[in-house]
C-alpha cells in the first residue's frame, strides 16, 4: 500500500522579519512511502511532533519534532559543515556519557537548499545496552525554526525492512510557507 | 492604699495552666533534645519539691530567644521542651513562693501578698522573694515579646514571628491531614485556615484550579474526599494511567519547550540526543519509569503522602498522590537547563528503582515546590527517631500539636493572669502539700452511663480534646495556713478514696480466701463459682489463700509474643511499653500504700477515678488489634490483663470497651484460655498508614478520641471500612497482586510495614463483611495467608529471617 506523508506542521510560527504585517511560516515534509508505517497516537506525544513504527517488534522507528527557534540559523548559515558538527556532538557526548552510549560514530553532510533553507545530515551508530542502534537524522534549518527527523533502527530489526526504510527516507522533502 | 500584688503570683501561675493541657516538661524525650541541667544553678531536676533546685530563667529564655532567632530554623522538638522547661521552672517557682509566703506570714489571709511587708514576714524572705520576682518578670517579658512582637535579630536577620509562624506552618501542612471527614478536609468555617484538602487542592494544583473560586474549589475537594465505592479500583487505575499520561506528555512538552530558545550548538546537540532517548522508547517504558520516580518521591515526602491518604478517598488518593509527584517533576524539569533535564530524563528512563529514588532525592532537594514542602518538614524529620517506625504522619501531628501548643501557652501567659486572679478571688483552690501530692489530678475522664456500673464502665474523652474546657485551677497554698480549705477539700476527696479506692481493693486483696471475688473479675473473665481464682497467666493457677503479694496476678507477656518473634520498631515498643506497665502495676499492687494508689489516680469529672496509664495501655491494646498484631481473644485478655492490674494497684474496677473487636466473645474466659493455649502471635510490625484511629485509615487523635467514644459498631467508619474493601478486591482480582506488593520493596522494615498495611486492610473488610457474606471470612483467610507468604518470601530475598515459625496471626478466633 503506497502512504504518502505530508505533515503540515500544527505549530504555526509567527515572526515579524519579513513583513510589516504579521505572518506565519509553515514548515512541513513529506515522505513517499510503500511501507506499512504505524503513527502512534499524536495525543500523547503532542500535535508538533511525530512517532511511526514499522515492523512488528518496534525496532524501526522514526519521529519528527518541529520547534520554532529563530536563534540557531546564525550558527547554521555561517559555519561550515565540519565545524556544526563538532559543535553538535559535543553537546550530543554529554548525553551519551550520561546514558551509557558507548561507540557513538557518525557522517554528516549539508545541503544549502535556499539562502533561507538549510538541511543537515547525520547518519551514524552506537551501542546502548549492547543493542547496536542505528539512525539518520535530517536537520531542516531556517530562519524561523527546524524540522529534525529521525529513522532509528536497531540490529535487532527486520534489516531488509529498515534497509527499505532508509531509502524511502532519502526522500523526505521539506518546504516552507510563508502565509 | 494597701494594693495587693496579685501578679506576683499570676505571672506563675500560666504555666501551671498549661501543664494541666497535658503539656508538660517530660524527662523521656526532652533529656535527649536538650541539656536541662545547664538551666539548673542548685539542686536537680530530680528532685520532686519545687524548692529542690533553683532554675537559671535568664540562660531558658535566652535558649528559646536562640531557637526563633538563631541562625537556622527553628527547632520544634527543641522548642517544645525549652517552653515546657520555662514553664515547669514557673511552676516550681510559683509553688514554693506561694508556700513559702503562705508559710512566713508574708502573703495575706486570702493568699494574696500585700504591697508593703506584713507584719512578722522576715525581711531575707521578702527581699528574696521579690529579687526572684523581678527576675522571673523580666524573663516573662522576654518571652512575651518573642511571642507576640516580631523581634530582629540583626545578626541573624531572622524575626520571631517568621519563626513562629514558620513552627505553626508545619501544622498547617502536615499535621490535620489525617482527618478522613469530608467536612473537616474541606471546611472553610476559617478562612485563613481552611481544610486540609482543600489546602492541598489550592496550593498545589494553581493550574488546575487556580481559576476557581473558594466555593468552586470547596466542590472539588468535596467530590475527592467523599467515599466512594462504585468502581472506585477501576476508575482510580484510570485516573493514574491518565495522570502518568500526562506527565509523559509534560515532560515531552517541556523538552520541546526548551528547544524554542536554544542558541548554542552545543546545547542543540544534547536536546537532539535527548529527544531520541525518549522518542526511540516504547511508551509503555518511559510509564514505567516514571511510574518508579513517582514512587520513589511519594516514599520520600511520605509525611506527605499520608496526609493525603487522610482525606482524599477511593480514587482520588491514588490521584491526588500521582498529582502531587507529576507537580513536583513537572517544577522541576520546567525552566531547568538542558543538563539538569538530561540527568532527569536518563535517570528517570534509562535508571531502576535506585535511580529513580536517588533522582527523586535530588529533585525534591531543588525543586522550589518540593522546598517549600521539604521546608515545612524538615524539622519535623530531624525529631523522629530512625528507630521509631511510627508513620511520620503520627509522629508530625504530635510534634506539631505540641509545638502550637508550645506557642500557644506562652503567647497567652498574659491572657492568663485576669482568670487566674479571679479564682484567687474566688478561692478556687486545690490543696496541694509540700510534696506535691495532689489529691485531685487532671480531669481528663468522663464516664459514659452505663447500666450496671459497677461492671461496665466505659471510658470516654470529652470531644476528643487533649484537656477539658473547664480545668480545676491548681495553685499551691500551705497547708499549715490553709487548714479550713485543706480540710474541706480532703474530706470529700478522702471519702472517694475511701469508698472507691480501699474497698474494692481490699475485696480483691481478700479474693478467694473470704470467697467474695469483685464483680469486675467476673465481668472480667474469670471463671466463676468453685473455679473463682485469681490466674496466673501463662503458669500455674493458684487458688491457695495466703499474703497479699502472693495473690498478685502474674503476668508473663512473653508467652503471648515469644522473645524470639520479630516486632517492627513500634510493635515492640508497644510491648515493652505495655510490659513495663504490666511490672510496674504488679509492683504497686505489691506495695500498694494508700499514697501509692492516690499518686496513681487521676480523678474525672464526676466520681470517676482511673489511671491514665491504665487507659493510653487499653488504647495500646486496641491499637495492636488493629494492627493485627493481636486475636480477638489476645486482646480481650490483654484487657482483662489490664484492668485486673489497674484494679490492682487501685482498688478501682475498670472495664475497658471492647465492642470494637470483630467477633462476639465467645468464650468469656479469655484468661483461661489464654493460659491453656499459651498462644503466640507472630511478627508484625506497626502500621504504616494506619494508626490510632479507626482501621486502615489516619487520623487525628481527635478523631481517635472520637471513635473511642462510639459505643457501637459504628466505630469503624464506612468509608473507611469500603476503602480497605477495595484493597482487598484488588488483592484477589489478581494472583500476583499481593507479591507484586513486595517485589520492589528494598529494606526489611518496609517488606513488615507493606504485610502489616495488608493485614490491617483485610481485618478491616473482614469487620465490613462478616454479616453479609460468609464465604468472605474464608477467602480472606486464604488472603492473609498469602500475605504472610509473600512477606516471608520478601524478607529471605533480602537477606533477612522470616519470623521463627508461622504461627496463627489471622485475627479470626478459632
Amino acid at each position: 500500500m503506497r502512504i504518502f506523508f505530508t505533515f503540515i506542521l500544527a505549530l504555526i510560527f509567527a515572526f515579524q522579519s519579513w513583513s510589516d504585517t504579521k505572518n506565519k511560516a509553515v514548515l512541513s515534509y513529506a515522505l513517499p512511502s510503500k511501507l506499512d508505517w504505524k503513527q502512534l497516537a499524536e495525543e500523547e506525544y503532542g500535535k508538533d511532533s511525530q512517532v511511526f513504527t514499522l515492523g512488528d517488534n518496534d525496532k524501526i522507528r522514526m519521529y519528527s519534532v518541529q520547534i520554532g527557534n529563530e536563534n540557531l540559523w546564525e550558527s547554521f548559515s555561517k559555519m561550515d559543515k565540519d565545524t556544526l558538527f563538532k559543535e553538535l556532538v559535543e553537546g550530543k557526548k554529554i548525553v551519551h556519557t550520561l546514558a551509557g552510549y558507548k561507540n557513538w560514530t557518525a557522517d554528516k553532510s549539508m545541503n544549502r537548499k535556499s539562502d533561507k533553507e538549510i538541511i543537515f545530515e547525520i547518519t551514524g551508530s552506537y551501542i546502548d545496552e549492547k543493542e547496536k542502534k542505528f539512525f539518520v537524522e535530517k536537520y531542516y534549518m531556517t530562519p524561523v525554526g527546524f524540522i529534525l527527523i529521525s529513522l532509528d533502527w536497531t540490529d535487532k530489526a527486520d534489516m531488509a525492512l529498515a534497509k527499505k526504510a532508509q531509502d524511502e527516507f532519502k526522500g523526505v522533502v521539506f518546504n516552507t510557507e510563508i502565509k | 492604699m494597701k494594693l495587693k500584688i496579685l501578679l506576683t503570683l499570676a505571672i506563675f501561675l500560666p504555666a501551671l495552666n498549661s501543664f494541666a493541657k497535658g503539656t508538660s516538661y517530660n524527662r523521656n524525650t526532652c533529656d535527649k533534645k536538650i541539656n536541662a541541667s545547664q538551666f539548673i544553678f542548685a539542686g536537680s531536676l530530680d528532685n520532686p519539691s519545687p524548692g529542690g533546685k533553683t532554675y537559671n530563667f535568664t540562660k531558658l529564655v535566652g535558649s528559646i530567644e536562640n531557637e526563633l532567632l538563631g541562625g537556622g530554623a527553628p527547632r520544634p522538638k527543641e522548642f517544645e521542651c525549652y517552653t515546657n522547661l520555662f514553664a515547669k521552672a514557673h511552676n516550681d517557682a510559683t509553688t514554693y513562693w506561694s508556700e513559702t509566703m503562705a508559710r512566713t506570714s508574708c502573703a495575706d489571709k486570702e493568699n494574696n501578698i500585700p504591697s508593703v511587708k506584713p507584719e512578722g514576714c522576715p525581711d531575707d524572705v521578702w527581699n528574696e522573694f521579690h529579687r526572684s520576682k523581678e527576675l522571673i518578670d523580666a524573663s516573662i517579658a522576654r518571652v512575651d515579646r518573642l511571642m507576640n512582637d516580631c523581634v530582629k535579630n540583626e545578626k541573624t536577620g531572622r524575626r520571631s514571628c517568621e519563626s513562629r509562624n514558620s513552627l505553626l506552618a508545619l501544622e498547617q501542612v502536615a499535621a490535620p491531614l489525617a482527618a478522613s471527614k469530608m467536612d473537616q478536609c474541606c471546611s472553610l468555617e476559617n478562612k485563613k485556615n481552611p481544610g486540609p484538602a482543600f489546602r492541598v487542592l489550592r496550593s498545589f494544583y494553581t493550574f488546575e484550579y487556580g481559576s476557581l473560586s473558594d466555593a468552586e474549589l470547596q466542590k472539588e475537594c468535596y467530590k475527592r474526599t467523599r467515599p466512594n465505592t462504585d468502581g472506585v479500583a477501576k476508575t482510580g487505575a484510570r485516573m493514574v494511567g491518565n495522570c502518568v499520561k500526562g506527565l509523559i506528555f509534560g515532560i515531552f512538552e517541556s523538552l520541546k519547550k526548551s528547544a524554542s530558545t536554544l542558541a548554542k550548538l552545543l546545547d542543540f546537540g544534547m536536546w537532539t540526543e535527548l529527544t531520541k532517548l525518549i522518542f526511540t522508547k516504547p511508551l509503555s517504558t518511559i510509564a514505567g519509569a516514571i511510574g518508579r520516580l513517582i514512587q520513589a518521591i511519594t516514599n520520600q515526602v511520605k509525611a506527605q503522602t499520608q496526609a493525603f491518604a487522610g482525606c482524599f478517598s477511593g480514587p482520588y488518593q491514588a490521584d491526588q498522590l500521582c498529582k502531587m509527584a507529576s507537580s513536583l517533576i513537572t517544577d522541576y524539569f520546567t525552566g531547568a537547563g538542558l543538563v539538569k533535564i538530561a540527568k532527569g530524563l536518563i535517570a528517570t528512563v534509562k535508571g531502576g528503582t535506585t535511580a529513580a529514588n536517588a533522582f527523586a532525592k535530588g529533585l525534591l532537594a531543588e525543586s522550589p515546590k518540593a522546598k517549600l514542602l521539604q521546608g515545612k518538614l524538615q524539622e519535623i524529620a530531624r525529631s523522629v527517631t530512625s528507630n521509631v517506625h511510627r508513620p511520620l504522619k503520627v509522629l508530625t501531628s504530635q510534634v506539631t500539636s505540641a509545638t502550637k501548643v508550645a506557642v500557644g501557652k506562652l503567647a497567652s501567659m498574659r491572657k492568663s493572669l485576669g482568670r487566674f486572679a479571679d479564682k484567687v478571688k474566688k478561692g478556687i483552690i486545690e490543696v496541694r502539700t509540700r510534696a506535691g501530692q495532689a489529691v485531685a489530678g487532671q480531669g481528663r475522664l468522663t464516664r459514659t452511663p452505663s447500666p450496671n456500673a459497677s461492671t461496665t464502665v466505659t471510658f470516654t474523652t470529652r470531644g476528643g480534646a487533649v484537656a477539658p474546657a473547664t480545668q480545676p485551677t491548681k495553685i499551691t497554698a500551705s497547708a499549715a495556713t490553709t487548714p479550713a480549705a485543706r480540710s474541706k477539700v480532703l474530706a470529700s476527696e478522702r471519702a472517694k478514696v475511701t469508698a472507691d479506692v480501699a474497698q474494692p481493693f481490699m475485696a480483691t486483696i481478700r479474693g478467694v480466701g473470704e470467697g467474695a471475688a469483685p464483680t469486675t473479675m467476673a465481668s472480667a473473665g474469670v471463671p466463676s463459682g468453685a473455679s473463682r481464682t485469681i490466674g496466673v497467666i501463662g503458669g500455674s493457677t493458684s487458688s491457695s489463700a495466703g499474703s497479699f503479694t502472693s495473690k498478685v496476678v502474674k503476668l508473663d507477656l512473653n508467652t503471648f509474643i515469644p522473645t524470639s518473634t520479630k516486632l517492627s520498631g513500634s510493635a515492640q515498643k508497644t510491648w515493652n511499653d505495655l510490659s513495663t506497665y504490666v511490672r510496674k502495676a504488679q509492683n504497686n499492687a505489691g506495695s500498694a500504700t494508700p499514697t501509692s494508689i492516690r499518686n496513681n489516680v487521676y480523678k474525672g469529672k464526676g466520681d470517676w477515678y482511673v489511671s491514665r496509664e491504665s487507659l493510653r495501655r487499653h488504647r495500646d491494646i486496641q491499637e495492636m488489634y488493629r494492627r493485627g498484631t493481636i486475636t480477638d481473644d489476645q486482646a480481650r485478655a490483654l484487657h482483662d490483663i489490664v484492668e485486673s492490674t489497674e484494679k490492682m494497684a487501685t482498688g478501682i474496677p475498670t472495664r475497658y470497651n471492647t465492642s470494637y473487636i470483630v467477633s462476639p466473645n465467645a468464650s468469656p474466659s479469655t484468661f483461661t484460655k489464654i493460659t491453656e493455649k499459651g498462644t503466640a502471635i507472630a511478627a508484625t510490625p506497626a502500621a504504616r498508614h494506619a494508626t490510632r484511629s479507626a482501621i486502615g485509615a489516619t487520623a487525628s487523635n481527635a478523631q481517635y478520641n472520637r471513635n473511642l467514644d462510639e459505643n457501637t459498631e459504628l466505630r469503624y467508619e464506612k468509608d473507611t471500612v469500603e476503602q480497605a474493601i477495595q484493597t482487598v478486591d484488588e488483592l484477589n482480582g489478581n494472583a500476583d497482586a499481593v507479591k507484586k506488593k513486595f517485589d520492589e520493596l528494598e529494606s526489611e522494615e518496609d517488606v513488615l510495614d507493606m504485610a502489616d498495611y495488608l493485614r490491617t486492610k483485610v481485618k478491616t473488610a473482614e469487620y465490613g463483611f462478616t454479616s453479609h457474606d460468609p464465604d468472605y471470612k474464608a477467602k480472606l483467610k486464604v488472603l492473609l495467608d498469602r500475605i504472610n507468604n509473600e512477606r516471608n518470601r520478601a524478607l529471605s530475598k533480602l537477606g533477612g529471617q522470616p519470623p521463627a515459625k508461622e504461627q496463627d496471626t489471622s485475627g479470626f478466633g478459632e
